[in-house]
Formats: structure tokens, C-alpha cells, sequence
């Protein structure tokens, strides 16, 4: 198993990045991971421990607000027949995790998507405008960052990460013991290796060359191991119901107002986490193994028929690519799709938290 | 000729300003004393009213650059252009590139408040260097922080507190504020009719004058009843109304103690940052793999070394703030008005300076019970009475409630039947009275109308 076969990407209908979506769209909601980051944390051993990354560690890189801003871009010229030239506050919301990479990020591709044209230039020296992103602290958050504490979905996520852990210690007998060793750092569970990896692939990106240990595991198997480590959190109906599902109820239940009562809103921006893209994916029934890249964006088109269209875009190079839902395959109804979705959208997420609950 | 009053005017007034704003440079080049902290407080810019009221020849939103409430064009500038004199102001103190690691931008979670947040931040932080993520484009992300309204009690004192409302309820009801509402009987009365929104007090006088002050300041033309009450008669109520909120201690406690506490916070953290920066100088850089997966995982951890804080709020905070430490003085806090409350060191002292901005130059604002350059400890001395923690203000504001002995609900219980028993009667009569209010309806206006404004 060289790299992560993404099976579903290839049964994805390309819909070509240029073309234009004309005037059928009534309710458009992204999410996207953010962009380029520099490391989030690194290893006792690393060799990289004190380089001086621009803006902090956990932040967004130059390549990574590029990434954003170009998003941004993209979305502007495959959705202008749909999202006038003017922002206006009752058409658009914006909420983001409360990570700063991904307030920022936020704020990156409304820059892209609404540079001020006409009466909205309010500095001609400058051709951007502010526009306000919202959040939820990092506690009360169970849509994007998903943090909320939640008893029963803590509970059945350490259980499920055991038998998961047991699995890959038969699979590469040594790997704990060897990263733990070379790194300095205690690497001993599924976890542990995602955020090494995560560390490692930036380094590597940013052409930091690698100490040669990293050779025997990475990226492969890490990398596999990480989209591993990602899948726990939905990995069974229980858990995505718990996370993924949160962000799907919220997704529907605003294409249903949409459709009932007709509210202002065209535009509802996530941004999120690689986390974030996999539950949801996850919670769609797209289980494949995944790590996303970063400007990795799933979209929820809501047309005038009801019908729905879910695509996703790897990363910025990548089209606009539409997913078939399972269950829900070819035009894909509003009704229709909330229907197969049914067990992983929660009814009481806070009751569904402390109780049983039989999905 | 008038022009060339204005330019020599503002020339005269930009040198002023300029000269006064080196002063301080000089006295902190001098060695006299460091500048170690900054907090600043800030009105969002020039907004359209929040409501227009029934009867608002301009009630239609079409009229407006912007829908109601939002941040318009001359806001952003304004903002921007505040941005840029904090960074005059502020230059070698506050690096020329963001990091997080200076300093901490929160905002209430409103749109004007979170654009005029970003449109400063754009004067403040122009990128350079390497912070230069796009050739064509002088600006560069910056996180704005909030936190839902319902649950912010700190910055935009929404969170629902029962013992506050109470005591403002009070407030309303003590000798001194039924006074005003009855002298102002008559004025109230005209108000409500040619507006044909309820005005009974000073907070919903306040919101008509705020509108029809944006109006004048848009050229609209007011309409002629407004003519004998606005801006003179109108104008010392509402300004009254800010003070309100926080009139009291008790008051002030609940409504602003929280922001007082979180700046004595900032303050106090940053002179034990200072005076053992060994303790905190290697805080990031250990964090290393955590074992606890996502959960767990602080992806932002504390920095300890921020010197420079950033408020972006509303007229009321201001008002708020400033009444609370005793400083305000009745009037409606324009646009970007600003509080800046600066700490500085000195052989090892510390020093709290305060400063309000409401025009071009900031003022000194002094303390009472203490000099300009007033002493840390008692400066904590003055803001005790204020300082309150979360969870002090929690149970605070929880408890009201259930404050009652047995013997209360009783009297409670009856008082309530009574109510019911006078509404009930009162019921029987009310076509009658509401004959006579007809009746009397109009003439006091007439009297109003007549009097010399």
C-alpha cells in the first residue's frame, strides 16, 4: 500500500474549474481546510526545532495565504453568475474554527471572492474591504472545530482507537518503538504518528531536508497511518453522528429553511480542519481513507429544483470535482438526501452526548 | 476665504498635534520612563443608524450606502486611518510585522465592530518584508477574536445577568432618574408622537437623537418637527444615557468590572513577563507531540510575552469604561473614539497613563485619588472595588434569583394575585380610560412646540 487510493475520486464527474454556474443556484455553503501552515508543534529531536518560521508556528505560510486568496479567486469566477460583485452582510456568512490559521484563512478567501468593485472601493489604494468572519470559542464549538466536550463520543472514540492501535502494532510491529526512539518524543498511538507526520510533511514541503531515520517509515507508511488516525473520529455511525453529522444537520437545515421560508443567505462559509473535511466526508458515507491537503474544500451547491450537488477540490491546482453521495446518486433530491443521512444527523447532540443512543 | 480659514485651521492643528505626539516620543526616548504595555479601546467608524424610527422619512434602506447598522465607506477610512496613527504613535514599540506573539485583537461579534477591527489593523500592520504574501496587495490577514454575544460578558456585556438588570432597574426607579423622566414627561410625549416610536426614557431618547444625528451627518434634511427638540434639548439626555449603565459601582461592577479585570490582567501578567522573562522565554518551542490526539491538543498555547491589546466595541463601552474608572464626562462617543491606557516603567516602578481620543489629540485623563503618572499599585488600589472574576460574576449573576426566603415567595405569591386581581379590574374600566388619554392627548405637545429651544 504505496499511497492512499482515493477510489471515489475517481468515479468523480469533472465539472472543469473555468466553467461558469449560472443563475440556478439558490443557497451555496463551503467548507475548506486551511492553507499552508507552518508546524503546529515538533519533536524532541527535531533538527528544525528552532527554525524561525514567519509568523509563528501553527500559522499560515506565504504559499498558504496565497492558497486561500486564490481559492477565493476561484470561487469568484466559477460562481460570479450566482454571487453579486458587492458584498453585502444579509448574503453572506462566514464562521470559522477558532484556530487563527483558520480565521485568517477565512478572511484570505473573502478577499479573493470579494475585492471591492465600484461603490465598495472605500481606498483606491487598497482593493480589499473588510468583511467579518464569526467563531465560537474552541469549548462551544461541536461544527467546525468540532471541541466540544462530549462524553459518549469520547467514550467510544478511545475504544474504537485501541482495537485501531492494536491493529497497526500487528501490521508494523516496530514503529512505535522506532519513532519513539529516533524522535526523542513518546510516539505511541495512532495520534502520535499523525502529528509527527503533519510536522515532517511541512518540513518537507518547505524543502527542510529530512534526518535519514525518516526514510524506514516516511511518508509511507505514515501517511496512510495519519488518514488512519484522522478516520477514528468518525469512524463508526456513533461517532460521525457526534461530529461530522453536527456540521451535516447544519448544512441541511439550512438548505431546508432556504427552501421553506426563502431567507437572504447565498453564501455560508466553514472554515475548518483537515479533521473537519474527513468527519464530513465520513459522515456523507464517503469513508475512503483521506488526508486532506490543505485548500481542501468541499462545496453543497443547493439548485432551484431541490436538487443538491456536493463536490470537492483536493487543493487549490485541483477542478471542482462532483461526488456521488451514496444513496443518494445521480440528482440528488433535498428530501431525498436528508433521508439517507438520517442516522448520522443528530437530533439532540447534547442530550445524544450523555445518554445511549441506538443508531 | 472660508477654505482658506479651514486649511490654515487644520495646518495649525496637524503641527499641534504633531508637536504633542513627539513630546511623548521624547519623554520615552528621554529614559524618563519605558513604554512597556498599551490597551486600546475603540468605537467601531461611521455606521447607518441601527433602526430608523416608524415615521423616518428615511426609513427606506435603498437610501443608504450600506444596509442598517453596517460599517459605511468613511467608517473604514476612519478606522484606517486610526490604524495608521496608532502605528505613529506606537512606532519601535510595536514591531512593524504581526505576530501573535505582541499582540491580541479582540472584537464584540458584530459586523461593524469585526470590519473596524480589520480596516485598523490594515493602517497598523501594512506588510513588509517577508510578511509580503501578495506583490499588488498592501494588506495581510490578521485574526480578529470574538466570541459569540449571549455569551460574552467581558467585552460587549451581552450575557444575560439578572442581579445587573435588577440593580439598573433601580437605578431607573430612584427619586433622581424618575425626576428626569418626569420633567421630561412633555418631551417624551412629542417625541413618541412625530416619531411614532415609544420614547420613555433616556435609552430610547438616546437611540432616536443617534439616529437623527447619522441623518444630519448625511445631509438628509430632518424633517420640521425635529426643528424645536434636536440636537438642543435632545442632546443632554442622551448624553446622560451613557453614563447610565455603569452609574453606579454596583453597576459598573458587573457591566465593565469583567474588562477592567482582563486589563489589570494584561497588565500584571506583562510585568511578571517582564521581570522573569527566563521563566517564560522558551514557551512554544517545547511543545512536542502530544499523545491525546485531537482532544486535548492545545493548539494555541498561552503566550505570555503580548504587550499590546486592541478593543474594538461601541460607544457604550467607551462611555462604560470611562464611568467606571470616573472619568467620563457626559457626552455621545463619536466614531473611533479611543481609550488608550498605557503602562510604563521606571527603575523598576510601574506606571498606568490614561488617555482619551475623541478628536485629533488623545487627552490626559487623570485619575482621581491619583497623578497622571499614576502608580501600579495604586492604580490595582482604584480598580479594586471593579475587579471581579469569571466565576464571581457568574454566581453573581445567577443567584439573583433564588436569593428568596420561604417567607418572600409567600408575600410574592400574594402580591402576585393581587396584580392579577388590580388587572382584572383595571380591564372592566379601560375602554373609559383609554377615552380620556385620547382626550388629552394633544396638548401638551403645544406647549412644547411654543417653548423657546
Amino acid at each position: 500500500m504505496n499511497t492512499i487510493t482515493l477510489f471515489f475520486l475517481v468515479s468523480f464527474m469533472s465539472v472543469g474549474q473555468n466553467k461558469k454556474i449560472n443563475g440556478n443556484l439558490s443557497l451555496l455553503q463551503i467548507l475548506f481546510r486551511h492553507g499552508e501552515r507552518s508546524p503546529t508543534e515538533t519533536y524532541n529531536n527535531d533538527p528544525y526545532k528552532n527554525y524561525d518560521w514567519p509568523g509563528g508556528l501553527g500559522f499560515l505560510t506565504n504559499r498558504g495565504k496565497m492558497q486561500m486568496y486564490t481559492l477565493g479567486q476561484q470561487l469568484r469566477e466559477r460562481y460570479s453568475d450566482y454571487l453579486p460583485e458587492y458584498y453585502l452582510p444579509e448574503e453572506v456568512l462566514t464562521y470559522s474554527s477558532y484556530s487563527d490559521r483558520c480565521l485568517i484563512s477565512a478572511e484570505l478567501l473573502l478577499a479573493g471572492l470579494y475585492p471591492p468593485v465600484g461603490q465598495q472601493i472605500w481606498n483606491p489604494d487598497l482593493l480589499w474591504q473588510p468583511i467579518p468572519v464569526h467563531y465560537n470559542p474552541r469549548n462551544l464549538d461541536n461544527i467546525i472545530a468540532m471541541k466540544q466536550p462530549c462524553k459518549k463520543y469520547k467514550e467510544a472514540f478511545n475504544e474504537i482507537s485501541a482495537v485501531r492501535l492494536n491493529e497497526s502494532i500487528k501490521k508494523y510491529p516496530d514503529i512505535y518503538r522506532y519513532l519513539t526512539e529516533h524522535t526523542g518524543s513518546e510516539i505511541k498511538t495512532i495520534g502520535d504518528i499523525e502529528f509527527l507526520y503533519s510536522t515532517l510533511e511541512i518540513e518537507d514541503l518547505n524543502n527542510l531536508t529530512l534526518p535519514n531515520w525518516t526514510k524506514r517509515y516516511y511518508p509511507e507508511p505514515m501517511k496512510t497511518l495519519t488518514a488512519e488516525s484522522l478516520a477514528l473520529y468518525s469512524y463508526t455511525p456513533l461517532l460521525k453522528r457526534l461530529s461530522g453529522g453536527v456540521f451535516l444537520k447544519n448544512v441541511t437545515d439550512n438548505m431546508l429553511q432556504k427552501v421553506e421560508n426563502n431567507t437572504t443567505n447565498k453564501l455560508i462559509l466553514f472554515s475548518g480542519h483537515d479533521l473537519t473535511v474527513v468527519n464530513v466526508m465520513r459522515s456523507l458515507g464517503l469513508d475512503e481513507l483521506l488526508k486532506p491537503e490543505f485548500a481542501a474544500t468541499i462545496i453543497f451547491e443547493l439548485h432551484k429544483e431541490r436538487e443538491v450537488k456536493v463536490l470537492y477540490k483536493k487543493n487549490v491546482n485541483d477542478d471542482f470535482n462532483e461526488m456521488s453521495i451514496p444513496g443518494c446518486q445521480s440528482s440528488c433530491e433535498l428530501s431525498n438526501l436528508v433521508k439517507v443521512l438520517d442516522p448520522v444527523l443528530p437530533k439532540n447532540w447534547n442530550e445524544e452526548c450523555i445518554k445511549n443512543v441506538i443508531v | 476665504m472660508s477654505r482658506l480659514c479651514k486649511i490654515v485651521t487644520l495646518s495649525l492643528f496637524i503641527v499641534f498635534s504633531t508637536t504633542l505626539v513627539k513630546c511623548e516620543t521624547d519623554f520615552n526616548a528621554t529614559g524618563v520612563s519605558e513604554l512597556v504595555g498599551v490597551i486600546v479601546i475603540f468605537r467601531h467608524g461611521d455606521r447607518t443608524p441601527v433602526q430608523p424610527y416608524p415615521n423616518d422619512p428615511y426609513k427606506n434602506e435603498s437610501l443608504w450606502p450600506v444596509g442598517f447598522g453596517q460599517l459605511t465607506s468613511v467608517g473604514k477610512r476612519r478606522q484606517l486611518r486610526l490604524g495608521q496613527w496608532l502605528r505613529s504613535r506606537y512606532d519601535g514599540f510595536l514591531p512593524d510585522k504581526y505576530s501573535e506573539k505582541d499582540i491580541y485583537v479582540r472584537s464584540t461579534d458584530v459586523d461593524r465592530t469585526l470590519m473596524s477591527a480589520e480596516a485598523n489593523l490594515a493602517g497598523l500592520y501594512p506588510p513588509s518584508g517577508d510578511q509580503v504574501w501578495d506583490q499588488g496587495l498592501q494588506w495581510q490577514p490578521i485574526p480578529v477574536h470574538t466570541i459569540p454575544e449571549k455569551e460574552d460578558y467581558v467585552l460587549s456585556g451581552k450575557k444575560p445577568c439578572v442581579k445587573y438588570n435588577r440593580l439598573l432597574r433601580d437605578l431607573l426607579k430612584s427619586p433622581d432618574f424618575v425626576n428626569i423622566n418626569r420633567k421630561n414627561h412633555d418631551l417624551y410625549a412629542y417625541l413618541t408622537r412625530y416619531s411614532g416610536s415609544l420614547v420613555n426614557s433616556l435609552e430610547t431618547l438616546e437611540s432616536l437623537y443617534n439616529t437623527l444625528f447619522i441623518e444630519t451627518i448625511f445631509n438628509f434634511t430632518l424633517p420640521n418637527w425635529t426643528v424645536p427638540v434636536y440636537p438642543k434639548k435632545m442632546r443632554p439626555f442622551a448624553e446622560l444615557s451613557f453614563a447610565t449603565l455603569s452609574f453606579t459601582e454596583d453597576l459598573a461592577r458587573l457591566k465593565t468590572g469583567p474588562l477592567i479585570t482582563e486589563m489589570v490582567n494584561h497588565f500584571k501578567e506583562r510585568i511578571s513577563y517582564l521581570e522573569r522573562p527566563e521563566e517564560n522565554n522558551n514557551e512554544i518551542k517545547n511543545t512536542s507531540v502530544s499523545s491525546n490526539g485531537h482532544f486535548e491538543k492545545i493548539e494555541q498555547p498561552e503566550v505570555k510575552s503580548r504587550k499590546f491589546w486592541i478593543y474594538s466595541a461601541h460607544d457604550i463601552t467607551i462611555a462604560n469604561v470611562l464611568q467606571s474608572l470616573k472619568l467620563f464626562q457626559y457626552h455621545c462617543p463619536p466614531y473611533a473614539s479611543t481609550i488608550l491606557i498605557e503602562l510604563r516603567s521606571l527603575k523598576s516602578e510601574y506606571f498606568v497613563n490614561i488617555f482619551y481620543k475623541n478628536s485629533t489629540v488623545p487627552q490626559q485623563m487623570k485619575l482621581k485619588d491619583c497623578e497622571f503618572n499614576c502608580p501600579f499599585d495604586k492604580f490595582l488600589k482604584i480598580v479594586e472595588p471593579l475587579v471581579i472574576d469569571a466565576q464571581t460574576w457568574q454566581n453573581e449573576c445567577n443567584t439573583e434569583d433564588y436569593d428568596f426566603e420561604p417567607l418572600t415567595i409567600v408575600v410574592l405569591i400574594g402580591l402576585i394575585c393581587f396584580i392579577f386581581l388590580s388587572l382584572f379590574a383595571l380591564k372592566v374600566c379601560v375602554g373609559s380610560l383609554t377615552d380620556k388619554k385620547e382626550h388629552t392627548k394633544g396638548y401638551p405637545y403645544w406647549r412644547l412646540a411654543n417653548e423657546e429651544v
